[in-house]
């Protein structure tokens, strides 16, 4: 998607393109409202729908022009609005205290439920031995850095890097797959 | 920048992402750039999923191992007792748990993560603190436990937390202090038989720690009297406590616990 067009449907005022681009849109901020934020689903769902309602004045008022920028007020904007959300639930334990925009995601701090772990087993069982070893002993020693990885599997640092890379992309198809069946 | 090398970028910047070392700009930056491209949004959410599921495991085979050690120990203990002191029983306080299953025992507000919007305070709370025990937080559970037991006194919530102390205050092998949080979750439980039967149990198991064998009697009677799920291991260790205490005779004892079973 070139974000670039959206801007200029607007200023066009075609609806269908406005519609079908945030459409696509909307997915993807509820990815990183669950990740970084650790929402719920529906709480995303509304949270990016407001977003970009507020996103689509600011555009019509000029405040937006560059693909960047308009991103990046998107995720700002969500986020405040999953705060706000949140402090009106009057939830006083609620940590709203991250500086800024936060540096890590906040769902690794949830557990992992029951369906997608058991899709996850399933799709890692579906590996070849050796992807499965590479991955595994990635996870079990987080600490460890890619240049040990990479010496205790006898290959190249970069070629650790691919290889994770190949792993997830895989695993990721997988398990899209499984969820969706 | 070939297909590779843009690969190996981005899989380093999700890396140092999850692992805490970018700074928030860097954070925004990397998702701006997963708001291009969708399908790495679903590659980042495989590998957020793989680090929990593999925290997770780390922490049921840290648990499992403490099982598997406390069973060997257990075993050990009776094989010796049967070849060197065969006139006499195991001792008492293999009759008591020797750790605490968080997972299995802690108390947590009782509702589902799709029915969050109705959590109150103190079971939001009490959820919190029991993400951290599960994940391994022992101090900060620890702390947000306390802060609702301060918070919410007298309320079933406060039990809770309370119970949940007691257990990681058992855990730790601080005996004395465990029965005192046990204490103040049965005088809060507002009648909740659940964590008053949870508290007898794991009070008299902390007495008998505690060589403290009368004062356990009473208490592991009362988790026998509500038995819903101690209610075989207590019987148990009342007829031990009963044989520690000289209330019966010792010829009639391996008869009785096997009546028990």
């Amino acid at each position: 998607m070139d974000f670039s067009e959206l801007v200029e449907a607007i200023d066009k005022d075609d609806t269908s393109k406005i519609n079908s681009m945030l459409k696509e849109l909307m997915p993807r901020l509820v990815g990183f409202l669950l990740i970084h934020m650790d929402a719920g689903r529906p709480d995303a769902e509304d949270c990016a729908q407001e977003t970009v309602i507020t996103t689509l004045e600011s555009i019509r008022s000029g405040d937006l022009r560059h693909t960047d920028q308009l991103l990046s007020f998107m995720l700002s904007t969500s986020r405040n609005i999953y705060l706000n959300l949140i402090k009106k639930r009057k939830d006083p334990y609620f940590n709203d205290d991250l500086p800024d925009f936060g540096h890590q995601p906040q769902q690794l701090l949830s557990l992992l439920d029951e369906e997608r772990k058991r899709v996850l087993e399933w799709c890692i069982r579906q590996l070849s031995e050796g992807y499965r070893g590479f991955i595994e002993y990635w996870f079990t020693y987080p600490d460890s850095d890619a240049r040990a990885v990479a010496h205790h599997f006898d290959i190249s640092v970069n070629n650790a890097w691919i290889r994770k890379h190949r792993i997830i992309k895989k695993l990721s198809k997988c398990c899209k797959e499984k969820i969706s069946l | 920048m070939d297909e590779n090398s843009r690969d190996i970028a981005l899989e380093q910047r999700i890396d140092a992402y999850i692992n805490g070392e970018l700074s928030e700009e860097e954070a925004k930056e990397l998702w701006v750039e997963l708001l291009k491209q969708p399908e790495n949004i679903s590659r980042l959410q495989t590998e957020i999923d793989l680090a929990r599921m593999y925290r997770q495991d780390k922490s049921l085979l840290n648990r499992y191992w403490k099982w598997f050690a406390s069973a060997a120990a257990v075993i050990l203990l009776i094989i010796s007792i049967n070849v060197l002191m065969s006139d006499h029983v195991n001792p008492i306080k293999t009759w008591t748990e020797s750790s605490i299953d968080v997972v299995s025992n802690m108390a947590s507000a009782e509702v589902t993560r799709s029915s969050e919007t109705m959590l109150n305070p103190a079971d939001s709370l009490l959820n919190a603190g029991f993400k951290a025990a599960v994940s391994g937080d022992l101090e900060n559970a620890g702390q947000i436990f306390q802060r609702v037991a301060d918070d919410f006194a007298n309320t079933s919530a406060a039990s809770k937390a309370h119970l949940n102390l007691g257990i990681l205050q058992y855990n730790s092998g601080d005996y004395a202090s465990s029965i005192e949080s046990f204490n103040k979750a049965i005088s809060q439980a507002q009648g909740d038989s659940l964590i008053m039967e949870q508290s007898y149990w794991y009070k008299s198991n902390a007495l008998v720690n505690s060589d403290l064998f009368k004062e356990a009697r009473d208490a592991v009677e009362k988790s026998y009297q509500y038995g819903r799920i101690y209610k075989n291991q207590s019987l148990k260790l009342l007829k031990r406590l009963d044989y520690e205490l000289g209330n019966i005779d010792y010829d009639n004892f391996e008869k009785q616990m096997q009546e028990s079973e």
